[in-house]
């Protein structure tokens, strides 16, 4: 291939809590952005491709971003997709070095959302949540990804104690990460003692809402040192229309095609990155990219996840670490290139060579209207 | 107050909500409009509203047939039309039959 592309950097914004008023998103993205640089050994005098995902820019977009940064790039993009904005960039800045349209892409993504910023997210996410949902003094994502699980408990009988596995694993490993925005250990009596706000779910089900941001750079080969290749990657929008019953995602029907296309199967993977809004999305991704190869959800949470600690979401995912907006699509991402390069801190390093990476969102009516994965690998 | 109505495709028949540009099953951009006045609720959560007090939402299956060429994607019985997100008022459970109200925009479901 003329040009190659690869994952050369990747950086985390740190996370916090509660909106802090010296960070906004514009600040949030720049040091996304220029950590991303210096982590790769660049600067932004290199940068010819920038593309950037959040929800909090507006009025500005990618080009007032660029302009503020002094960029003058050649390829420039803009994602609103939220939890599949990241890989969505990603396929698009793939294909512009491969055509040599750009050399060294950087792509950002950043959240700072305040009470009010986010309440407005929430009630205006679309149209249809405008005008068909909050009018029924609709409760937010929370509402819908309730009635998912409970139909996911009542189909495959699982518990609480089930589906608990997952972010009780993930605190586990948000404990290994200092960025995490919640690291204090988390056991299942914990999980089980904690009452459901919206049942089944209880706060611990659901992402905390931090200010942050997130950013990678892709540079035609070669590297200097260690980066990350994209083997494959695919995509599916509105697989079932909003009318299917959760039950399968779109990403059922890619997954074949995915690990075709990569020369892997499921268990060649020595790490996974699934999008985590709420535990039972994990699980839905898992057992649709062929992670549950026995297809028993509990014998996969009970040992695999939770026993085991096989490495998923090793940052703690966003149930531990924080949802940053629109961040939330990359922050995967940046923790498998942060594994497949070596670059996270030793307590919770995997020595990871392959490793999965899906992003998922845009919760149109009733669930995620988005599907998107990628198998990355190790070079270098 | 009428019975709720919901769009269905002029070409082939498939019944959506909320209503949308054109049909996800045949491609066609004609509809009709069909009584969709009852329907199946199938799960139900309660929890804080926006505003902080109760809410209860329910995803319901209507009872409008989904049309000749059936649900896309979807192992759910069949035969059986669109699910939605209603508001469910009353003492209405899983399993229950319900029957649907647009007021105000807000789309309710009790007990028949």
């Amino acid at each position: 291939m003329p040009h190659e592309p690869l994952i050369v950097g990747a950086y985390e914004a740190r996370y916090e809590r509660h909106a802090p008023t010296q960070r906004d998103t514009r600040e949030l993205l720049k040091e996304a952005t220029l950590g991303a640089l210096a982590d790769a050994g660049l600067s932004l005098k290199d940068v010819d491709g920038f593309g950037v995902a959040s929800f909090s820019l507006k009025p500005d977009h990618a080009v007032d971003l660029a302009w503020h940064l002094g960029l003058s790039p050649r390829w420039l993009m803009e994602d609103p997709h939220g939890g599949a904005s990241a890989l969505n960039l990603l396929s698009h800045a793939l294909r512009a070095i491969e055509a040599g349209d750009a050399e060294t892409i950087v792509l950002a993504s950043a959240d700072h959302l305040d009470r009010d910023a986010f309440a407005d997210l929430v009630r205006n996410y679309n149209r249809v949540t405008a005008e068909h949902l909050a009018p029924l003094n609709y409760g937010g994502p929370n509402a819908l990804f309730a009635l998912l699980t409970q139909r996911w408990m009542d189909a495959r009988d699982l518990g609480r104690e089930d589906l608990g596995a997952i972010p009780v694993a993930q605190r586990a490993w948000a404990g290994r990460n200092p960025l995490a925005v919640y690291r204090d250990p988390l056991t299942m009596a914990d999980y089980l003692d904690t009452p459901p706000f919206m049942p089944p779910l209880c706060r611990l089900d659901c992402v905390p809402v931090v200010a942050g941001g997130d950013a990678i750079v892709l540079r035609a080969a070669p590297a200097a040192g260690p980066a990350a290749r994209v083997r494959a990657m695919r995509s599916l929008f509105n697989a079932d229309q909003q009318e299917g019953d959760g039950l399968s995602t779109g990403f059922a029907a890619i997954a074949a095609d995915l690990w075709d296309a990569a020369g892997a199967r499921p268990e060649d993977i020595d790490a996974a990155y699934l999008y985590d809004d709420y535990p039972v999305m994990v699980l839905a991704q898992a057992i649709d990219l062929g992670l549950v190869p026995d297809g028993d959800p509990k014998r996969w949470l009970g040992s695999t996840v939770l026993e085991d600690a096989w490495p998923l979401n090793t940052s703690g995912g966003q149930l531990s670490a924080g949802q940053a907006g629109a961040a939330g699509g990359m922050h995967g991402l940046v923790e498998a290139v942060r594994q497949l390069r070596g670059t996270v801190e030793p307590e919770r390093a995997t020595g990871a060579e392959l490793a999965l990476v899906a992003g998922y969102g845009m919760v149109l009516y009733r669930h995620g209207a988005s599907h998107n994965a990628a198998v990355l690998e190790r070079v270098g | 107050m009428s019975d709720f109505q919901v769009p269905a495709c002029a070409n082939c028949g498939h019944a959506i909500w909320p209503p949308r540009l054109a049909c996800p099953v045949c491609g066609a951009a004609e509809w009709t409009e069909v009584p969709a006045p009852t329907g199946t609720l199938l799960d139900v959560t309660e929890g804080p509203g926006y505003d902080g007090t109760p809410v209860r939402l329910g995803t319901v299956r209507l009872a409008v047939p989904y049309g000749a060429q059936g649900a896309i994607r979807n192992s759910w019985p069949e035969g059986e039309g669109p699910p939605v997100i209603a508001g469910i008022d009353g003492d209405a459970r899983p399993g229950d039959t319900v029957r649907l109200e647009l007021v105000d925009g807000a789309l309710r479901a009790a007990r028949e």
